[in-house]
């Protein structure tokens, strides 16, 4: 098999598993939602309401698509394909697991191994902000354009905090491989070498950062319905608003993602290198590619617990803490956040320092 | 051991399948759904009132002014980034490397101070 035909392959079935998470995501949040307020939440579609995302889908499929008279025709249909695009783009430079030897080559499970990987992922994750804004501005609403500024700007406020803290990142790691990243956190006897613990200032600072990126509640001023409507996607009706639904939960799913190769060892299982599963298997008298393909599934397991235990985090914060007032939030960013930021690349590079006198 | 280390077809093939994905449901939401569209169903939604005056108004110069900043911090930033990769290097240089990344580092807070001091980032409180 060439390494080419790898790649497509693993890029295909990255790409249908995220678009599978999502309608899943959404049952789990609107039931955990539920719960969390002491009522059934939906309950009749298929058991225990599983079914309800289906039935969704096909109602957004037969909804009439509706565009305003007054909205730009060609950056109406942009925005929502802007918004799904770069998420799924993004999450390709994410390390799933290990690698898989297939006729004595070593296959690595992840779309496209870069070795600027971190940046990548940055860059084509910021490009959401082109979304809002076009959707804001094609809309001609007062709603929708008030909106997107407040998203945009909270989005470009957050992204300075986070380009600090990877510069913490990258001084403690040495590379921006994401692939080199969680092996250098694969190690570990009594704790596991997870970013958490090298750097728990700048997880801090990064998952608060999650939150506002993807603007989610405590952050969810540009959709804030009692002042906004729905803020950007306002006009938006049928497949295309189911569009911006899906990227919002792509989104959610690429921040989680690289919360956790960055800081909880993405892809490793705590306390057991890719090495020690591996001859584990080899042990029970499998082959070669055999157990090299157990040891990746353990290791995807692993990967999508952790991306799952964040995924949970964003809906049970939704109903723990209220919504911020605009100027907060601003002030969060700018005055908390970023001096912090800047704080933690000092620490870190006196303590880089002190650890090679 | 034989590891094809930088394979970016697969990003391409990743775009491919994303714009098949939107193109789908473009395609299934403009051809499954009906298409009755005529006078107050395309205006613009405003609560259900007529609106009024135009969408694209003036609005608070803050916007601008945080655009301005994201651009400057954000170079910044990126100016940062080669600095964190050489740290290796420039910790085996000695006292003189760290002093010039320190160099950077203050007129970078230095700048944060600044933008304090002129109220860039005060959003009057309601």
């Amino acid at each position: 098999m060439s390494a080419e035909l790898w790649s497509a392959i693993v890029a295909i079935a990255l790409g249908a598993a995220v678009l599978t998470g999502v309608p899943l995501m959404v049952i789990v949040e609107r039931r955990g939602s539920a719960w969390m307020q002491r009522r059934s939440g939906p309950n009749r579609v298929g058991p225990w309401g599983l079914m309800q995302p289906m039935a969704d889908a096909v109602k957004f499929v037969f909804k009439e698509e509706n565009v305003p008279a007054k909205a730009h025709k060609v950056l109406f249909l942009l925005a929502p394909a802007l918004a799904v695009i770069p998420p799924l783009i993004s999450f390709t430079v994410v390390p799933l697991a290990g690698s898989i030897n297939l006729e004595g080559i070593e296959f690595p499970v992840q779309v496209a191994n870069m070795s600027v990987g971190l940046l990548f992922l940055l860059a084509i994750n910021s490009m959401h902000v082109f979304s809002v804004l076009t959707a804001g501005w094609a809309s001609n609403n007062k709603f929708s354009l008030m909106g997107a500024l407040r998203a945009s700007s909270q989005m470009i406020s957050y992204e300075i905090a986070i380009g600090i803290c990877i510069v913490a990142l990258v001084i403690t790691y040495g590379t921006l491989d994401l692939r080199e990243i969680v092996k250098l956190q694969e190690a570990g006897s009594s704790l596991p070498a997870w970013g958490i613990f090298m750097q728990p200032l700048s997880f801090f600072i990064l998952w608060v950062c999650a939150f506002a990126e993807t603007n989610r509640l405590p952050f969810d001023l540009p959709e804030g319905e009692s002042e906004l409507v729905a803020g950007y996607h306002t006009e938006y009706s049928g497949m295309k608003f189911a569009l911006f639904f899906m990227g919002e939960y792509a989104a959610m799913f690429v921040a989680s993602a690289f919360l956790t190769t960055l800081f909880l060892g993405g892809y490793n299982v705590p306390f057991l290198s890719e090495e020690t599963i591996r001859n584990f298997f080899l042990a029970k008298e499998m082959t070669l590619t055999m157990a090299s393909a157990a040891t990746c599934a353990l290791q995807v397991v692993s990967f999508a617990v952790k991306v799952l235990f964040f995924m949970w985090f964003y809906v049970w914060i939704r109903w723990t803490l209220p919504r911020f007032r605009y100027d907060q939030l601003m002030h969060l960013g700018w005055k908390v956040l970023l001096p912090l930021g800047v704080l933690n690349i000092f620490i870190t590079m006196i303590v880089s320092y002190l650890r090679s006198v | 051991m034989n590891t094809p280390d930088t394979n970016l077809l697969g990003i391409f093939v990743m775009f491919a399948f994303a714009s098949v994905v939107v193109g789908g449901a473009f395609f299934v939401g403009r051809f499954l759904g009906p298409r009755r569209l005529f006078g107050p169903k395309i205006m613009s939604y405003e609560c259900g009132i007529t609106p009024t005056g135009e969408a694209r108004d003036r609005l608070s110069v803050k916007y601008y002014l945080v655009a301005i900043l994201f651009l400057l911090f954000d170079l910044e930033a990126a100016f940062l980034l080669p600095v964190a990769l050489a740290w290796p290097q420039l910790k085996a240089v000695g006292i003189v490397g760290m002093l010039t990344t320190l160099f950077f580092l203050v007129f970078f807070v230095l700048s944060i101070w600044y933008e304090y001091r002129a109220g860039a980032v005060e959003w009057e409180p309601s």
